[in-house]
């Protein structure tokens, strides 16, 4: 399930595992919690290797998928349940549960069952149950996966104010990348089992390695091209039919490469302005208001289709089927090994 | 489907009557007889006239006995049943799918199979220096003494959890397979050792199959005449026996019989009851 994978997690920053489902995420946390033990490799937290220290002594907890309370314990006993094992006495634990749910917002709610709260609120419960015993790093298992759209969006905003007031470790299981950009220090993306890429939301997001996480993060157009020269600073690259400037490493003339760029970073311009550089001919095939901008599709000369998005005052030039120019900036294009 | 009002009602009333009259007829109606008979003045076999003193004579230390004996044997069987058929229901419901059916298919075989033929197999294996014995010995074991199981209490025991396991093992496995496992991990994960998770987690999350297991266990075993009879010999004798005996044995005395049986089923409704209550508190769950 899990191939290869070398990841060094900084202590407290917010570390999401961005991959389509099945992909081997999940697998990997499990590894981390003590569930699954590697055939081979290494864990190490804190400097010492804990392959062989069994789930319940690592000091790291788990918030569960679809938060895995104890049905039959009260919010409160759940949530005291890390300390009870860990034989803290009675007052104690009473004030650090109440502290616990204050923390997550659920003050009063502990005598309730966990069947009595809505979904949102059970996420809560499994937050403070597995922050109560203040572990060095939080695994969390897709835990908005269950929650609607809005409360999620909620859920994101108050989980990353609360790592970063606790200054806890967090590793965060997602497959929805939109959630991993937003509330991640950094993100390794995973595919097959494979760790692709791991960097800061913008790295991954204006860099990427390949054309699996060019794709999955966002959206891409892709076009094969070929390099033909370079000077100090662009790549002189050819594609369908042009000659184009992008920003990268060196590649040596006649490689093969394919450059990804995103909708949002291309400009349509009217047919015989060629007043900048990086001009793709095309045809608008269609448009699409949606409130935020356009959505344009954009047939190259070559027969291959480009999506752009534009701002909503980029109205002059939208006529479906008159003949226009696609251009972008050299910076904005990332350069793929074309085999991947 | 609410325009149709109480049409549907209706119709399942309908459906009820011939199950209620079947059970009325053959299980309500003998059940009065034998209270009635339980009333009557003892006799060979009965002497139709009302006293009462069938139950009082149930007080004789004798049947005292065997009324202790029935009850501590029924309850070790529960119990035995219990350790050995948790950790089988619980391997059981954590294979993949397919292997659960072929495992619990093997679990029934002995309820499928003729009891007599699976009784006079154990007696044969237990005798003095039956299969049994020859193993022990064989082993090192018994200090060429010839086996003295055969008609003692163990053997009952034994006997009895043979018969009843499957249905211990029936309802623990239902409740077993329903759990979420990964309350398991979660348990573990915040510090639980094995022994926490089996006792903060496990049990109380399976605690309706537990009492319904031990309920439909005690129940056989408290109302078991065949294994007694036959592996237990006379020092073993149980309720059921008492009953037999009493109806079909020389001298008769039906009075007593259906006062033991009286007992037997006083007996059972408190175990039905406490099995309810444990079984019922945690049904939300």
């Amino acid at each position: 399930m899990v191939r290869d994978v070398s990841l060094a997690i900084r202590e407290g920053e917010f570390f999401s595992l961005l991959g389509p489902s099945g992909c081997g995420k999940t697998t990997l946390l499990r590894l981390l919690a003590g569930f699954e033990s590697p055939t081979s490799g290494e864990i190490l937290l804190a400097g010492s290797g804990v392959q062989d220290v069994p789930a319940r002594r690592r000091d790291l907890n788990i918030v569960f998928q679809h938060y895995a309370l104890f049905p039959h314990l009260s919010v409160a006993r759940n949530v005291a349940f890390g300390l009870e094992m860990q034989k803290v006495a009675g007052d104690e634990i009473q004030r650090r549960v109440a502290d616990a749910l204050a923390l997550v917002r659920l003050q009063g709610l502990g005598a309730r069952m966990p069947r009595e709260l809505s979904g949102g609120q059970q996420q809560r419960v499994a937050l403070a149950r597995a922050l109560i015993t203040r572990p060095a790093v939080l695994l969390l298992d897709e835990p908005l996966g269950a929650l609607d759209l809005k409360l999620r969006r909620e859920m994101q905003s108050e989980l990353k104010a609360l790592q970063r007031r606790l200054g806890t470790t967090f590793v965060y299981v997602t497959h929805d990348q939109e959630e991993a950009l937003a509330m991640s220090d950094r993100v390794g993306v995973m595919h097959d089992g494979q760790l692709l890429q791991v960097g800061a939301p913008h790295e991954i997001y204006d860099r990427p390695v390949n054309r699996f996480v060019a794709a999955f993060i966002g959206e891409s157009n892709f076009l094969a091209a070929e390099v033909t020269g370079y000077d100090d600073r662009d790549l002189i690259v050819r594609s369908a039919g042009e000659s184009l400037r992008v920003r990268g490493e060196r590649i040596a003339i006649g490689r093969r490469v394919t450059l990804a760029l995103r909708p949002e970073r291309l400009r349509i311009m009217p047919a015989g302005d060629s007043v900048a550089v990086n001009l793709l001919d095309g045809r608008l095939r269609e448009c699409v208001y949606l409130g935020t901008g356009w959505r344009c599709e954009i047939e190259l000369v070559d027969g291959s289709v480009m999506r752009a998005s534009l701002p909503p005052q980029d109205s002059g030039v939208l006529s479906v089927g008159s003949r226009v120019m696609l251009t972008f900036a050299p910076p904005d294009v990332a350069i793929l090994e074309s085999d991947s | 489907m609410s325009g149709h009002g109480s049409k549907p009602g209706t119709r399942a009333v309908g459906v009820l009557v011939p199950p209620a009259a079947w059970l009325t007829l053959l299980f309500l109606g003998p059940l009065c007889v034998v209270a009635l008979i339980s009333l009557m003045a003892p006799g060979a076999p009965v002497e139709w006239t009302i006293d009462g003193s069938a139950y009082q004579r149930l007080l004789d230390p004798i049947y005292l006995g065997v009324l202790w004996r029935s009850l501590s044997l029924a309850v070790m069987a529960t119990v035995l049943c219990l350790v050995l058929g948790y950790p089988l229901a619980y391997y059981i419901a954590r294979r993949p799918p397919r292997f659960r059916r072929v495992l619990f298919f093997l679990v029934l075989v002995p309820l499928w199979t003729n009891s007599l033929v699976l009784i006079y197999g154990w007696m044969v294996m237990l005798r003095p220096n039956g299969a049994f014995d020859q193993l022990l010995q064989g082993l090192g074991f018994g200090g060429g003494e010839p086996l003295t199981i055969l008609y003692t209490p163990a053997a009952v025991i034994l006997g009895l959890v043979y018969w009843y396991l499957p249905f211990m093992v029936y309802p623990l496995y239902a409740s077993i397979e329903k759990l979420d496992f990964r309350l398991l991990e979660a348990a573990r994960d915040l510090g639980a050792g094995g022994l926490a998770v089996l006792v903060r987690v496990l049990l109380p999350l399976t605690l309706p199959g537990i009492a319904t297991g031990c309920l439909l266990v005690f129940v056989e075993a408290l109302g078991a005449f065949v294994v007694p009879d036959l592996l237990g010999g006379a020092k073993s004798m149980m309720l059921g026996n008492l009953v037999q005996q009493r109806f079909l044995s020389v001298p008769q005395d039906w009075p007593m019989g259906a006062a033991a049986a009286m007992l037997m089923l006083a007996l059972l409704l408190v175990g039905m009851l406490w099995a309810s209550r444990v079984g019922g508190l945690r049904r939300g769950a």
